[in-house]
């Protein structure tokens, strides 16, 4: 008879419960990943693979020790439980800043996603033609492309996690996501851009707004303007800011300033400044495990790796500072409620503190309204990327960008950057429309502490703000 | 840590081989790594300490001019020969690659793994907690003004065996341990950041580590804005040198030559640097961290000139690229981080760079006005690899009036293109082992520096 992952994770909890340790945690995933990559409209990289593997953590007073294998023999199964328990031992004889694991009810449960086109149920061939329509249509009719590109990703399968306290769970991992870019060249002249959508979703996503001839579209009118568009603003404008752009804001620039152990260890600028006002009344974060969105769900995320369910947190409300993201050996340290922040990027490493799915909350506003009470600015969508760095100030560059008169968007922009401090841009935030839309993709996804990349949801609606600095690259 | 026996891997590499041909591959490759690692980190107080062990493979198939590849994290039989199955369904819906011709022969040469340290096998977590705390307490009563430390020391023994339907049967191991520092020190509302880390094959004593990261926090303290944008000459000392020379990489491998990507096409035997250069991709560089005796696709390593006496010598090749030209491989593939989810791209193996004559002092005493850059240089995977242009932050610079350092700067950028900084290049003959090989401090005398 051969034994399944589960059974195995199961020995090592009846070999770990014999060690004299405070608790024992087993964790376990089977995924399997695929990729495809066509370039110009040729299959350019396809990659399948899975990931099978345990991963056990053993608390010991206030450290923890961690251990893993992909051997699932009761051998190297009975070894990993030793070097957990050996580790904690070690850990908690150096440890400065003491852990605790918050008081939480076990929970016994098995969670299934419903999606109607699971990714396991359809053929290799239909992904790759969904490629192929992407591209087909971001071509056009040819004039000024240089080339094209179109990505899918998808992971499925099930992680498990158990510990000493009775926890049982079993639960549904999903993420599918498909991109399309385009590269324009006039002259010396490039410009490209990119539209994707992604989440825990079945495929029956990626029709009318989200179909691959959609995204192909869209990318290419994107980049078409840009290739006839003027120089980017320089200074200060009232701006609109896109769903994406403001989500990539909320999880880049405030989030991670908001995780425990950024505060414990004194790094981060929120640092003792809870119920403190830091932004504007339309200045509410949300992060949160499971959104409740058949189109925009993000990355649908039930119970954390430590057994914690994700309850929704309220990071910022109407600006003010309400509450920070933990452990649960770090809510447990300081008497705070655990969030469910715990995640690991897969079995080989220990959670660390991360986010799920973190969003500017939505308002009233259609976007129509947004843009005649921006009257006069910046329009600016998507990003391409940025940086930030931890004391909250950020670099970020968007995808397009347009100049908007009277309501009315005139022109676009070659390329946009947006730059400042978080906190500024929190307070500057004084109007919100009610398109909530929360992303998330297999490409990218979220690095920190060599963890990547984390599958993590990003959102919000359009953001009206009264004042936000454009100007190029720094230097 | 256990030893393991690496013909074990060998067979079972070659037992999925034999399966995928009944599945009906016409050739098939399999390659195997197993990595046992032990990781300490000490974060502001905050303890991680974990030990684990990886083991995974990845399959290659060909059916006719189609390849396809599949990885699973196991070496559970059943599930290795499942990933043999999926290879081949892959590689039925892949378009054909016209220039593909086949898997590897096996090549007959001598070649030489790299040192295996056997005490590396007895070290425990503990050992490495207490390596850790010691130079993260080295760093913190250095002074009051390092406010921050984290540091941590790892260690991992690899092994890995790869097999084809062509009689290639190999495998090898290596030992590496490392361990660095991080730290912040502030002094009247600025803040500087040092950093200090090494790399070894053998065991090695990390002291000392944590103190040289906080001096260079602290000597960063102080630091004057570069007063404007100017082309000035830099020299990278022996650790920036190897960051900034690693862009080299990808204009040498064969097959950005070949589908004309590289900077490098057509330059064959023609003089791209200046005449004290001589670049060594030195595979069996028996301290080097990637030394190996075979590799990622089986074919034993070599030691030949990249560049000698600025003239370019040799591209790097795996298979695929050498039979493009009939040529044998220069045993150049590489397969990258968790390698068994990877095809086999290329890679050098470790650059040499031959010292040149003068200290970094004396090259140092040649500059009027320029820029000396120590410890860390960030952005360089930002650079435009085809062009070879480049633009990156250097954290710990200080500038150079009248041949000597006068202070630290706040952060600078400096761009400037890999391939025209060749040919003005000057060679310092203080080598440091470091990730790519081992490289001296390096004068560059114009790249545009901006505050």
């Amino acid at each position: 008879m051969t034994l399944s992952t589960y059974d195995f994770m199961n020995y090592a909890l009846k070999i770990g419960e014999r060690s004299n340790v405070d608790l024992i945690e087993v964790r376990g995933e089977d995924i399997a990943h695929t990729t495809i990559i066509s370039e110009k409209m040729n299959l350019k990289d396809t990659r399948v693979f899975r990931r099978v593997g345990i991963g056990i953590r053993a608390y010991n007073t206030g450290a923890t020790g961690y251990s893993f294998t992909t051997l699932l023999t009761k051998k190297s199964i009975k070894m990993m439980v030793q070097n957990a328990v050996k580790a904690a031992k070690v850990a908690s004889s150096f440890a400065k800043l003491k852990l605790k694991p918050a008081k939480y009810d076990p929970i016994q449960c098995k969670h299934s996603l419903s999606v109607k086109k699971h990714p396991i149920n359809v053929e290799f061939e239909e992904k790759k033609e969904m490629l192929h329509r992407g591209e087909q249509s971001a071509k056009g009719d040819g004039v000024d492309v240089m080339t094209t590109q179109a990505r899918y990703g998808e992971a499925y399968g099930r992680k498990y996690f158990l510990n000493s306290e009775s926890a049982d769970i079993n639960r549904e991992v999903l993420l599918v996501s498909m991109g399309v870019t385009v590269v324009l060249k006039r002259g010396d002249l490039l410009t490209n851009a990119r539209d994707w959508h992604g989440g825990s979703l079945g495929l029956e996503v990626f029709r009318e707004e989200y179909a691959p001839e959609r995204l192909g579209q869209n990318a290419a009118k994107w980049a078409a303007e840009k290739l006839a568009g003027k120089k980017p603003p320089a200074g200060k404008f009232r701006a609109l800011i896109d769903n994406k752009l403001g989500g990539v804001m909320a999880h880049e620039s405030f989030g991670h300033l908001s995780e425990y152990d950024f505060i414990m260890t004194g790094g981060s600028p929120l640092s003792g400044k809870l119920n403190q006002k830091l932004g504007s009344e339309y200045a509410t974060i949300i992060d949160e495990g499971v959104v409740n969105h058949s189109l925009y769900p993000g990355f649908t995320l039930p119970f954390d790796d430590e057994g914690v369910e994700t309850r929704p947190v309220t990071l910022l409300n109407q600006g003010v500072l309400e509450n920070y993201l933990h452990l649960r050996g770090t809510a447990g340290a300081v008497n705070a409620e655990p969030t469910g922040n715990g995640r690991a990027v897969d079995f080989s490493f220990e959670p660390i503190c991360r986010m799920r799915n973190t969003y500017f909350t939505p308002g009233d506003l259609t976007v129509e309204e947004g843009l005649e009470l921006l009257r006069d600015g910046v329009y600016v969508c998507n990003t391409s990327g940025g940086q930030v760095a931890l004391d909250g100030t950020f670099l970020f560059k968007a995808i397009c960008g347009y100049w908007v008169e009277g309501g009315e968007p005139k022109y676009a922009f070659r390329d946009v950057a947006i730059r400042g401090h978080i906190f500024d841009f929190l307070k500057n935030v004084i109007g919100r429309c009610k398109d909530l839309k929360v992303y998330s993709s297999y490409f990218g996804g979220c690095g920190k502490g060599g963890q990547s990349p984390l599958p993590v949801g990003i959102g919000g609606p359009h953001l009206l703000l009264k004042e936000a600095t454009f100007g190029g690259e720094q230097g | 840590m256990v030893m393991i026996d690496l013909d074990n891997l060998i067979s079972l590499a070659e037992r999925v081989v034999k399966k995928a041909e009944v599945y009906g591959a016409e050739e098939a490759e399999a390659y195997i790594s197993r990595t046992r690692s032990i990781n300490s980190s000490i974060q502001g107080g905050l303890i991680n300490l974990s030990e684990g062990e990886t083991a995974g493979l990845g399959v290659r198939v060909v059916l006719g001019k189609r390849v396809g590849f599949a990885a699973v994290s196991s070496i559970d039989e059943q599930k290795v020969f499942k990933a043999a199955h999926d290879a081949i369904k892959i590689a039925r819906i892949r378009p054909a690659d016209s220039n593909f011709l086949h898997l590897p022969d096996p090549v007959k040469r001598s070649s030489k793994s790299g040192y295996f340290d056997d005490n590396m096998l007895g070290l425990t977590g503990s050992d490495l907690m207490t390596k850790a705390s010691i130079i993260v307490k080295e760093a913190e009563d250095i002074s009051q003004q390092i406010t921050f430390v984290s540091g941590g020391i790892g260690v991992g023994v690899n092994h890995f065996a790869v097999a084809n339907s062509r009689g290639i049967n190999i495998g090898d191991s290596g030992t590496g341990i490392g361990g660095g520092i991080y730290c912040k020190a502030v002094e009247g509302g600025e803040e500087r950041t040092g950093y200090e880390s090494i790399s070894s094959r053998r065991l090695f004593d990390f002291s000392g580590v944590g103190e040289i990261a906080a001096k260079r926090a602290i000597n960063s303290l102080g630091a004057k804005r570069l007063e404007e944008t100017k082309r000035l000459p830099v020299l990278f000392d022996n650790y920036t040198s190897s960051i900034l020379l690693s862009l080299l990489s990808y204009g040498l491998s064969a097959r950005a030559v070949q589908e004309k990507r590289s900077a490098l096409c057509d330059k064959l035997d023609e003089k791209i640097a200046w005449k004290n250069l001589t670049v060594i991709d030195d595979s069996w560089m028996s301290d080097g961290l990637n030394t190996v005796k075979y590799d990622a696709e089986g074919i034993p390593t070599t030691v030949k000139p990249v560049i000698e006496k600025g003239v370019l010598k040799n591209y790097l090749h795996n298979s695929y690229t050498a039979l493009q030209e009939g040529k044998t491989s220069t045993g150049n593939a590489a397969r990258g981080g968790e390698g068994y989810l990877q095809l086999p791209g290329i890679s050098p193996i470790n650059y040499s760079i031959l010292p040149g004559n003068k200290s970094r002092d004396d090259i140092l005493s040649t500059i009027d006005e320029g820029i000396l850059v120590k410890y860390s240089l960030m952005g360089v995977g930002h650079s435009n690899f085809i062009s070879g242009d480049f633009s990156v932050v250097a954290s710990n610079a200080f500038y150079i009036k009248n041949k000597t350092v006068v202070h630290p700067l706040s952060p600078v950028m400096i761009a400037g293109n890999v391939y025209n900084a060749l040919k003005e290049i000057e060679i310092g003959s203080d080598i440091r082992l470091s990730f790519i090989g081992k490289t001296p401090s390096v004068l560059v005398p114009n790249l545009t520096c901006t505050p």
